[in-house]
């Protein structure tokens, strides 16, 4: 892809002694959505809040738009919409001064696109923010984030407190940046969130990156569990022997089963029965997750930990 | 209204300025107008008390309660001056700067492309507005008690005494600011401020009658805030200076501070 949006090397931030992130490195490429994943206190917030100079780092650099985000912060930050994870606003305000002040102190105001984005999102500008439901006050937070069309969207938890319909309409707004060419980086602990907006993931874990891999290969090496209904049970025998299928499970003429990678085998000797439906449960990065996290566990801890 | 940093405050401080200015023009006003119920009584009893040591430790001086300048040098300018004007400047102060990181708006706000330097001058200079325009209003509610009370004080040294009072408030607000911005922690600056400003007062006044305190006169803050000496002979304006220069330096830690720190979530 072309150049590199975010970068990071050797990134580490220690809050005296507990971990925040450690010996970070990784690239964000331009017009990619990067998902970034991990459960509570692995450093996600952390490490956003290091790429927007809110913190300062222990050791190591950070760069945007290939420039240092300690020295030219607020040169970078003038092309960055951010959604912080615990969104603060004034609660004495409206919804329209708010975004009004925010736009302001940010520059080039669109007041015309945040009308549109308060449309699609149906945020009410004219409440007091403090009267505000944390969907509505979410939603406010988003069309900040989005209203100067920024090269860089940095999204900390962006579907907190966001009802499915709206989570949906998010997703649409994901889509546009993308294909306006603008480069998204999402912090999330909901993986099908992070599943279903983007293209590459960076899994933390205890302020460590374990893996940072394309979406579609981290499906791959995937458990697919499968549902066959057939009209007379076939011999169990057949699918046990099946190469890459694992936990053959009859019910009547009703096969459960797990299958690694492509289904070939599975279907092919499915077709020697008389099959009346098959049910596909789409992996899901839960597993993988858990997966990346079990394995994980069985080593030895070190070292303090931080819930930030 | 909403254009910047500075304007906000401003505005935000609107409401909370108009009550400050409410009390502040009720006490003023109140104070002149005793003067008038005490005018015909024999007030020598009292005068003589002045020879007490203890009334003089509390007053930071004796004064003659039948002149204007005893009386409110020693009603109004010891204790209850310095008090408002400290109070609102620290609580200015720590509700700006700290009070928006401990609500957790500066998150939003400094991720805008705005420096840490300019949020701060910014915010410094709405408390210096905010301290200038009561004592604005502190000025304009002597200049009406002491002219309804005939009092005759010139409104050249009221303002002269204001400006103390300003300056004194002035480094108080500084002092939380400063302390809030370079360590993120707003309660410390208050309450540091608060402790240095007992202190202050209490080593000044009773330096008065305690012969030992009296070297020590010199750290105290009080003791550059001359308060009914002001009304009476006028504006020191090395103590000024010494005031102006306590300020300066503060700003100048917390600016320092505030852009080397994290910024709390």
């Amino acid at each position: 892809m072309s150049e590199p949006i975010i970068e990071t090397r050797g990134l580490t931030k220690f809050y005296g002694k507990n971990r925040g992130i450690i010996d970070l490195d990784f690239g964000v490429s331009e017009g990619e959505v990067f998902g970034y994943l991990g459960p509570n206190g692995a450093g996600k917030t952390t490490t956003i809040r290091t790429l927007l100079d809110l913190i300062r780092p222990t050791d190591g650099e950070a760069k945007i738009f290939g420039k240092d985000v300690r020295l030219d912060g607020e040169e970078i930050r003038a092309d960055i919409g951010y959604l912080p994870g615990e969104l603060a606003l004034f609660g004495d305000m409206t919804g329209e001064e708010t975004l009004k002040y925010l736009g302001n102190v940010k520059g080039g105001l669109n007041w015309n696109y945040v009308e549109e984005l308060a449309d699609r999102l149906e945020a009410d500008l004219s409440k007091t923010v403090a009267d505000l439901s944390s969907g509505n006050k979410q939603k406010l937070g988003l069309i900040q984030a989005f209203m100067s069309e920024p090269r860089l969207l940095i999204l900390d938890e962006p579907t907190s407190g966001l009802d499915p319909l709206m989570q949906q309409e998010f997703f649409r707004l994901i889509e546009e940046a993308q294909e306006n060419g603008q480069t998204v980086f999402a912090s999330s602990h909901i993986l099908p969130v992070v599943e279903r907006i983007c293209d590459r993931v960076g899994i933390i874990r205890k302020g460590e990156l374990v893996a940072v891999e394309e979406i579609d290969d981290l499906k791959e090496g995937m458990l697919r569990s499968l549902e066959l209904q057939f009209a007379e049970r076939p011999p169990e025998e057949r699918f046990i022997a099946l190469p890459g299928v694992e936990e053959v499970n009859f019910e009547d003429s009703r096969l459960r089963c797990k299958v690694v990678g492509k289904l070939d085998d599975l279907i092919k000797e499915a077709a020697n029965y008389e099959v009346i439906n098959v049910i596909s449960h789409e992996p899901n990065l839960e597993e993988i997750f858990l997966k990346y996290y079990e394995r994980e566990e069985e080593e030895p801890e070190e070292g303090g930990e931080a819930d930030a | 209204m909403l254009k910047n940093v500075f304007v906000k405050i401003l505005r935000d401080k609107r409401k909370t300025f108009a009550w400050w200015s409410l009390g502040v023009l009720f006490i003023t006003i109140w104070y002149s107008m005793m003067f008038t119920s005490i005018e015909g009584i024999d007030v020598s009893a009292v005068n003589q008390m002045m020879e007490s040591e203890l009334i003089r430790g509390l007053l930071g001086g004796a004064y003659d309660l039948t002149t204007p300048e005893g009386w409110l040098g020693a009603e109004l300018l010891p204790l209850l001056g310095p008090l408002i004007f400290i109070v609102f400047g620290v609580s200015f102060a720590t509700s700006t700067l700290t009070g928006e990181e401990e609500k957790g708006t500066l998150n939003l706000l400094l991720t805008n492309p705005i420096t840490r330097v300019s949020v701060y001058l910014q915010k410094y200079s709405a408390m210096i507005v905010g301290i200038l325009a009561l004592g604005l209003v502190f000025w304009f509610g002597n200049i009406i008690g002491t002219t309804s009370a005939n009092m005759g004080l010139s409104f050249l040294s009221l303002a002269e005494v204001t400006f103390s009072l300003v300056l004194l408030g002035l480094l108080f607000g500084t002092f939380a600011l400063a302390l809030g911005a370079a360590t993120g922690k707003g309660g410390l600056g208050k309450g540091l401020a608060s402790a240095v400003g007992i202190i202050s007062y209490l080593l000044n006044s009773m330096s008065e009658i305690v012969g030992s305190l009296e070297p020590f006169r010199p750290v105290s803050v009080f003791h550059y805030y001359g308060g009914g000496e002001v009304l009476s002979n006028g504006i020191d304006f090395g103590d000024v200076g010494i005031l102006l220069a306590g300020t300066v330096g503060l700003f100048a830690v917390g600016l320092y501070g505030f852009q080397r720190r994290d910024i709390g979530t």
